[in-house]
């Protein structure tokens, strides 16, 4: 096998390097421009600096309070000009990051950007507004001429975690459709309406469709969940005729018992981490930590994220209402009676299709018995034939 | 460290430092800039700065990483690579005599041939059989494993040994049997 020796290569690449003259002002230079450094204020007097902490404590405050999980946020700024306080720097921007929905500022990144920095995932601060109150609901705005007012204050806070009694957490849905006599469409929705605000529910979608003969509608309602049942009786009482009605209920009190055990695990698991990071010593100690953290924050983001939606469905029951008009094509369709000829020709047509589906599902297992029965013959014929021979 | 550390180490590693700059950038102005600013992240976290053996395999990470932040420059600058154009800003040494003609030939000629070398495999033989670093202290300066260290070591020196520019230098299994 052909190789260049070590000597060789050591030689070889000597030899390129001292093609170049190192330059005796090289080292000056460098010692003047560390000369030339300017002398940084301290962090706390800069002006982006002081905006940024104080966005940061009003953040943290507000989450503290929306929260109140006692994720400690308030941070204080200084230059980081040892490991301990690079690490402290560190734990502070992933604490702010992690208190939930606090955007990146990367105008802060180059505060900690530099040699050993520029591969890790540090310069993340939380100075941006939060996105969202924890426990805010998410309300669609209508798709048509139905305003939907905001949640009412009455409504339960929601995301709340399950208090130590163990409340039982269900998950309701429900949706009905109403026909309604000619011009009242717009009346029912309104009826429909104000009988979600009277039990502390809100719109949170709804569309009318006006156009052409055979105006409709429907309204997406979130109620508080022990007025579904209430509401359900009050949209059946109304003067519209029930086509259908839908209403399910899903117990989810252990999911969310068990999403509440994962994030206090999640929780604890980065306590240590951050206790670990006050300790590191070394920027490549700093960044496997910080990574750690990253990752196990994603899990409590994700997890957090889950239990809050999970919260959200179990606080709120979400009823669908659907209303129109008797001349609705779909109306006429599903209500419709059928003559006794046109429904023979529609039997007959469906029996039709069933069968050439019973025969396409069928040969495919045929075609296979076929197939074994002839391997079987197959095999049974040249057995026969050399029993045979050995018969003659 | 205060400025008198600093003072001392550059005159200790400043000129290792440039030339691996310059092998690595092929470039000496490039070079000399890469360099005075890894010289001034070293100033920027000399707190940060770790006691002992590994003092120059953190230095070399940070050059390495300056002569990275260079070439990202030129690039985004140029909108290319400029491999071919820093080739051509090499000093220009008139060869006085002889002597100093071959030797400029042969840097030229390795200079050619670790330049057809992708800079995964280039900087690692640098910093190997130039500055001298060990294959752990390699991998701290690219972060790298020591094991990936060690297979782009072997790679590199599998394509110089191919190149026939450098076919002087190379041994085979008949020349090494025939030294022996």
């Amino acid at each position: 096998m052909n190789d260049i020796s070590d000597d060789d290569l050591s030689r070889l690449l000597t030899e390129a390097a001292s093609s170049y003259d190192v330059p005796e002002h090289g080292p000056t230079d460098v010692l003047a421009a560390v000369a030339d450094q300017p002398v940084r204020p301290p962090m706390a007097r800069r002006p982006w600096i002081q905006l940024s902490s104080a966005a940061a404590i009003v953040t943290a405050g507000a989450l503290f309070f929306a929260v109140n999980d006692g994720n400690p946020t308030v941070a204080s700024n200084s230059a980081p000009t040892s490991h301990t306080q690079l690490a402290e720097r560190a734990r502070r921007d992933a604490l702010t990051r992690s208190a939930g929905s606090i955007k990146a500022a990367p105008d802060l990144a180059p505060a900690v950007g530099g040699a050993m920095l520029t591969s890790g995932s540090f310069g993340v601060a939380g100075s941006g507004s939060a996105a969202g109150g924890v426990g805010a609901v998410a309300v669609p705005a209508p798709a048509a001429a139905l305003t939907a007012p905001q949640a009412p204050a009455a409504l339960p806070r929601v995301g709340a975690p399950v208090n130590d009694e163990g409340e039982s957490r269900v998950v309701k849905t429900g949706s009905i459709a109403l026909v309604v006599g000619d011009g009242k469409v717009s009346s029912t929705l309104k009826a429909v309406e104000s009988a979600a605000r009277h039990d502390g529910g809100y719109i949170a979608n709804g569309t009318t469709n006006e156009y052409g003969e055979t105006p409709s509608g429907e309204l997406t309602i979130r109620v508080p969940v022990a007025k579904f049942e209430d509401l359900v009786s009050q949209v059946r009482g109304l003067d519209a005729k029930v086509r259908t009605a839908t209403t399910t209920g899903k117990d989810v009190t252990a999911q969310y018992s068990d999403l509440e055990a994962q994030l206090r695990s999640l929780k604890a698991t980065r306590e240590r981490f951050y206790l670990i990071l006050t300790k590191t010593k070394t920027i490549s100690e700093i960044l496997t930590v910080q990574q750690r953290i990253d990752d196990v924050s994603g899990q409590i983001d994700r997890i957090e994220g889950q239990r809050k939606l999970l919260a959200n469905q179990s606080d709120l029951a979400t009823l669908s209402v659907s209303v129109s008009e008797a001349g609705d094509p779909i109306v006429k369709a599903t209500t419709k009676p059928r003559s006794g000829i046109s429904q023979a020709f529609e039997n007959a047509k469906d029996g039709f299709v069933t069968g050439v589906e019973a025969i396409i599902s069928h040969s495919g297992r045929a075609l296979l018995w076929l197939l074994c029965i002839g391997v079987v013959a197959l095999v049974l014929r040249s057995g026969w034939r050399v029993a045979r021979r050995r018969m003659v | 460290m205060d400025v008198d550390d600093l003072d001392e180490w550059l005159k200790q590693d400043y000129a290792k430092a440039y030339r691996t700059a310059c092998l690595v950038l092929r470039n000496a102005d490039d070079a000399e800039d890469a360099v005075q600013e890894a010289f001034l992240r070293v100033w920027r976290f000399r707190d940060a700065i770790p006691e002992g053996p590994g003092r120059t395999a953190w230095l070399y990470r940070v050059v390495v990483n300056a002569c990275i932040s260079s070439v990202r420059a030129s690039s985004s600058r140029s909108g290319k690579d400029d491999g071919a154009d820093a080739l051509e800003g090499l000093p220009d040494k008139s060869p006085e005599p002889a002597v100093r003609a071959e030797q400029t030939e042969l840097a030229a000629t390795i200079e050619a041939a670790m330049a057809e070398l992708p800079d995964a495999l280039r900087i690692p033989l640098i910093l190997r059989f130039y500055a001298g670093l060990s294959e752990k202290e390699i991998a701290t300066a690219i972060d790298r494993r020591p094991g990936t260290v060690k297979s782009r070591l072997y790679d590199a020196r599998q394509r110089l040994a191919q190149d026939p520019r450098l076919a002087a230098w190379v041994s085979t299994d008949a020349t090494l049997e025939a030294s022996r």
